[in-house]
């Protein structure tokens, strides 16, 4: 059984669709106007290259092309949280890129060795998805989460204070602020994952299964993609806080300047 | 017990302390009084290294306060500051944000004691049970002292203790404190409250 192709003027006909939120962000002034339109035509752009890009990748096949095209995606995940956080640069960048790659790699090379038990787990077939499919789940927790951190610790400094000034240490003090970023980024993946084949149809396993694959592979892979895009965007967030708090306060545990602007 | 010695604190261009230097002694009750903006705070914050210092030094005990020395200095140290606003729900919650530290350093704490505390400072026990948004800032404030008073540590620090309260709450506030005095614990309080001030041994006057 083929998928069904789209041509490219029912994918224009098909983007039309977007004037509908287009139009509610506008009519509510919701300065979000931009940032659709500007996100939106990256995406088509963007999609339209990876095609280019995929081809070659994957006609190469080469361990070392696939591991560097996987850091510039990490660099670029990178890059775009500390756009959206607001956290400054020098704080966030390198706990960020640290978090990725280490999250990637251990959780990445598990699924791919481990559990498929594949002979060449650099293979581009496989390697480039599952690492894109991580690092994109990596960085919309880790947007969510880091930003909701420092910009809640900001706000509600006195708290951590009381506590450092009561005796309890830098984590100790720091516990409250990431219990919550974690609440506030992980909550929907949770309630998701607890309503899959119910309530919501995954996108992968809609792909796999228009692309031809039978639905009990297509249902097992979507399994495991849940579990390693849950696993690998705690691990990052968590290596990111972590590193990123080192920078954060001075040595007497006082917040520094975190936020830019 | 208290030593600061030529300290200034500065924000930026302005310096509210400029080579300040005074003492507290073992078992006093003292307390920091002036204008608003004076520096108060920043003072009190300073004994726990939590205001930076541009000069001169603070020593607690008989550590000089520094970057290695001050989580030994908060180990010893009570700090109660003016505003709680917390994110808890609930005050029992808000109390056990608290006895957490404690847990975690290994103090006994006793709900009998907490009880009893609340009762000393005018509050009701059913008061643990209400949501933080339905107490009022003065009991939140009296709530936290009651479970701060738990971890039993010889230094406390205390920032505007009866800024919210009427005449009877602070007066339980006062005779509670005195109490502890008389256990032997050195407290060091800023206040605008005269009445607060002249119950306590050592008057530190800032300009």
């Amino acid at each position: 059984m083929g998928t069904i192709d789209i041509s490219y003027l029912s994918l224009g006909i098909g983007l039309l669709l977007l004037l509908i939120p287009i139009y509610y962000v506008w009519r509510y002034e919701t300065k979000l106007l931009k940032s659709i339109c500007v996100g939106a035509v990256r995406m088509v752009v963007q999609m339209l290259f990876i095609g280019v890009y995929l081809r070659y990748l994957f006609e190469w096949d080469n361990p070392v092309i696939n591991c560097l095209w996987v850091l510039v995606m990490v660099y670029i995940a990178a890059e775009t949280a500390i756009t959206r956080t607001k956290v400054r640069r020098n704080i966030l960048m390198m706990p960020l890129i640290v978090g990725f790659v280490v999250a990637s790699v251990l959780i990445g090379l598990y699924f791919l060795g481990v559990v498929l038990q594949l002979n060449n787990v650099f293979s581009a077939q496989y390697f480039i998805p599952i690492m894109g499919i991580l690092l994109g789940n990596m960085l919309s927790v880790n947007v969510i989460a880091v930003g909701t951190f420092y910009s809640t610790l900001q706000r509600e400094q006195n708290l951590y204070y009381y506590l450092l000034g009561n005796g309890a240490s830098r984590s100790e003090a720091l516990q409250p602020f990431v219990r919550q970023a974690i609440v506030k980024a992980f909550s929907p993946a949770i309630a998701n994952m607890a309503v899959m084949g119910l309530v919501s149809l995954p996108g992968t396993m809609i792909g796999q299964i228009l692309g031809g694959s039978s639905p009990n592979v297509a249902i097992k892979y979507q399994i495991m993609i849940v579990v390693v895009t849950m696993s690998a965007s705690m691990l990052s967030l968590i290596i990111a806080i972590n590193l990123s708090t080192k920078q954060a306060f001075d040595g007497y545990g006082r917040m520094r300047q975190v936020m830019k602007g | 017990m208290l030593v600061v010695d030529d300290i200034s604190i500065c924000f930026g261009d302005e310096c509210v302390l400029d080579h300040f230097s005074c003492h507290v002694k073992k078992g006093d009750f003292a307390c920091i009084t002036g204008v608003s903006g004076c520096g108060k705070t920043s003072l009190l914050k300073a004994f726990i290294g939590l205001t930076p210092l541009v000069g001169g030094t603070i020593r607690v005990g008989e550590c000089v306060l520094n970057e290695k020395t001050c989580n030994i200095v908060r180990k010893n140290t009570m700090y109660l500051p003016q505003e709680l606003s917390f994110p808890s729900e609930t005050v029992d919650e808000l109390v056990t944000q608290t006895m957490r530290i404690g847990k975690v350093k290994n103090v006994q704490l006793s709900t009998s004691l907490l009880r009893e505390n609340l009762q000393r400072l005018g509050l009701e026990e059913d008061l643990l049970n209400k949501r933080v948004s339905e107490i009022s800032g003065g009991q939140r404030q009296r709530v936290m002292l009651a479970t701060l008073a738990l971890l039993d540590k010889d230094i406390w620090l205390l920032d505007e203790p009866t800024a919210a309260l009427d005449e009877a709450s602070r007066d339980c506030v006062i005779d509670f404190l005195l109490k502890q005095q008389k256990r032997g614990k050195t407290i060091v309080a800023v206040s605008h409250d005269a009445c607060f001030a002249s119950q306590c041994s050592t008057i530190i006057q800032l300009d």
